[in-house]
């Protein structure tokens, strides 16, 4: 321990003297690491966030009316991949929906940690004075509605009460409100590709965030979304909330596999958004790897500088009695001493660069998502300093790890011999 | 044979030949012990092997043949790691230039071999540098770093490096190469001090008047012992 010191004292004063070349490599370091902390908490900062509303939400697993593969027609059950002209086939018109809805309900509702609720969703034309939008309507038990999403949460105005309450009540997203120049109690007229127009009366109106959803939905009672559907009895999609939401692949592919409906985890209804995520951390991390592979470049270029000056004093210390373990630790140390520095001094600007970001005012509500602030939505973690620190630390033992063995390996006599 | 007949250190049959396109033999099958506490001199002219010699003596360099022992103990199957820890607790090295490193003070200098060792506490080792660099003349000095000390004391404190660890030889290569001639008898009044209270010293040197004050004159020429003289 009592060597180690001396090592590290040693490093120290090689350090210390070439201020200027230590300086630039602890901040090519730090800036490398405080980057990496800032650019972390943005991107994860909205990835959770946007992750956190999907989830919140919306149902975890979704149960649709259609298959994942189509059924076989009965003509290719029969003569394979032959060619078979048949004339005067008239579709068979299928009652749509979910078979037996019911009986799946109370079966998926066996299942521990699991809430489910029934939904009849299609689109649906909202007129209000001289303004048409189609939107989509979803049809709902608003008592079970509330176990599966956050829409009692989400309502700014009236409530699911009084949804309950007037049957031909509407509840309307905020972004779709402000389209249409709708007020509370106001009435809307509501027809459906294939049902009667409805006078309705806006009893509710709710907030995800998510624009597209604020923008372009709407909830009624189910009864009368199948009126609305021309669709009696009709349900076309079972909404699941678990109580663990990790299990939420795993329980899609279950119940899947149990009813032959397609069934879908949030995961995969938003793989696309997901895998942008991928990408931008991709991104990301190659931009901060990148700003730390230079900085590493720069302790190598030092710590190679001092092997080269200091190979006199490296033949003093093996002819003094140091071994060739103890030269290369010295010159690992000093790797270890910028990367250290250069990592302390990234935290620091790591954490201001974040406050800035949180506090910077933001233009611009009206995209994809509403913002809960006006500056970036960031996520402070501990394990961003601790994995960029760690990073930078690998880095700089590593870069420093090459001169130092070409230091250990030197040999004395010819450097004595070689004179001052 | 008692460790105290025992010589401080043997070469028995050394040779070394550096290898290349053209074969170089710097020494050649050298024999020669030195006691302990005796001040031998290496003398010979320029090439003739003094400092190859010395480096094997110290450990620093192997040799092609032949072996050296080190207060009876032989060294030739040794690894560099354990002949890394023989020079570091039996030698000490003087260089014809200083060799002190530069960013540290005298005292610091002196305090290196000790603290690598790491056997006392920061006091002991700093008392006992600073006791050395007094006993030397350099005790106003101990806090100046080499580039604000004079040649004659720079050599000074790298004699009290050498000999901080107590070693059984203290060997010298061209000591006084690099100083005028006051301050190279102050640096073999020292040798003849030490050698006096029984310290092994072998210095290598082009200058006869001074070898003349060693015990012994150890002459080489072309690689080989040409006249050992007590």
């Amino acid at each position: 321990m009592r060597t180690l010191g001396l090592f590290a004292g040693i490093a120290l004063t090689h350090l210390r003297h070439r201020r200027r070349q230590t300086l630039v490599s602890v901040l090519g370091v730090a800036i490398g690491v405080g980057f990496s902390i800032a650019m972390a908490a943005l991107m994860q900062g909205f990835q959770q966030f946007f992750i956190d509303r999907i989830i919140n939400a919306a149902p975890h697993v979704v149960m649709y009316d259609d298959y994942r593969d189509p059924p076989a027609q009965p003509v290719s059950r029969v003569y394979g991949d032959a060619t078979v002209e048949i004339s005067g086939l008239k579709p068979l018109r299928e009652r749509r929906g979910i078979k037996d809805a019911r009986a799946a309900i109370a079966a998926l509702e066996t299942r521990p940690g699991i809430a489910v609720a029934p939904v009849l969703s299609g689109p649906l034309i909202l007129s209000y004075g001289a303004k048409d939008l189609s939107i989509s309507v979803i049809g709902i038990d608003p008592e079970r509605e509330v176990r599966v999403t956050t829409l009692a949460n989400d309502m700014v105005e009236g409530s699911l009460a009084l949804l309950r309450t007037n049957p031909n009540g509407i509840v309307v997203g905020s972004g779709l409100m402000k389209k249409l120049g709708l007020r509370m109690g106001q009435q809307v007229t509501a027809a459906s590709p294939t049902g009667s127009p409805i006078s309705m009366k806006v009893v509710g109106r709710f907030e995800t965030g998510l624009a597209a959803v604020d923008q372009g939905t709407a909830y009624v009672l189910l009864k009368k979304a199948q009126i609305l559907q021309d669709q009696p009895d009709a349900i076309n999609q079972i909404r699941v909330r678990l109580a663990d939401v990790a299990l939420a692949s795993d329980t899609a592919k279950s119940i899947e596999r149990q009813f032959g409906y397609r069934t879908e985890s949030w995961e995969e209804t938003n793989s696309n958004v997901l895998s942008i995520f991928v990408v931008q951390n991709s991104i990301m991390f190659s931009t901060v790897g990148a700003i730390l592979l230079v900085a590493a470049f720069g302790i190598y270029n030092i710590i190679s500088t001092v092997v080269y000056e200091k190979a006199r004093d490296i033949a003093i210390l093996k002819s003094m009695g140091f071994r060739e373990g103890d030269v290369r630790l010295i010159f690992v140390l000093e790797g270890a001493l910028v990367g250290l520095i250069g990592a302390l001094a990234g935290w620091a600007l790591g954490y201001l660069l974040t406050k800035l970001l949180g506090i910077i005012p933001l233009p611009g509500q009206g995209g994809m998502i509403r913002r809960p602030t006006s500056g970036f939505i960031l996520y402070e973690s501990f394990t961003h300093y601790l994995v960029s620190g760690g990073f930078a630390m690998v880095a700089a033992v590593a870069a420093g790890f090459i001169p130092a063995r070409k230091a250990a390996r030197l040999d004395p006599v010819e450097i004595i011999r070689g004179g001052v | 044979m008692a460790a105290s007949e025992r010589p401080a250190v043997e070469a028995i049959g050394v040779t070394r030949i550096i290898e290349g396109a053209v074969s170089t033999t710097l020494v050649q099958d050298i024999n020669l012990d030195i006691p302990k506490g005796q001040f031998a001199v290496i003398t010979g002219p320029s090439g003739s092997g003094k400092s190859s010699l010395l480096y094997i003596l110290g450990l620093l360099d192997r040799p092609t043949k032949g072996s050296v022992r080190l207060d009876g103990r032989e060294t030739a199957g040794l690894d560099a790691e354990a002949l890394a820890d023989l020079r570091l607790t039996q030698l000490g090295f003087v260089f014809q230039f200083h060799f002190l490193l530069p960013e540290f003070s005298a005292l610091e200098n002196v305090a290196l071999p000790l603290r690598r060792l790491g056997r006392d506490s920061d006091t002991t080792i700093l008392a006992r540098a600073q006791s050395l660099l007094e006993e030397f003349g350099l005790g106003g000095m101990s806090h100046k770093r080499p580039d604000q000390l004079s040649g004659g004391e720079r050599q000074r404190v790298a004699l009290a490096r050498a000999l901080v660890n107590k070693p059984l030889v203290v060997l010298a290569d061209e000591p006084t190469g690099n100083l005028d001639s006051r301050n190279s008898e102050l640096v073999f009044d020292l040798f003849s001090r030490l050698a006096k209270a029984g310290q092994t010293i072998v210095a290598v040197t082009h200058d006869m008047e001074l070898a003349k004050r060693a015990d012994r004159r150890i002459r080489m020429v072309d690689g080989r012992v040409v006249a050992d003289e007590h």
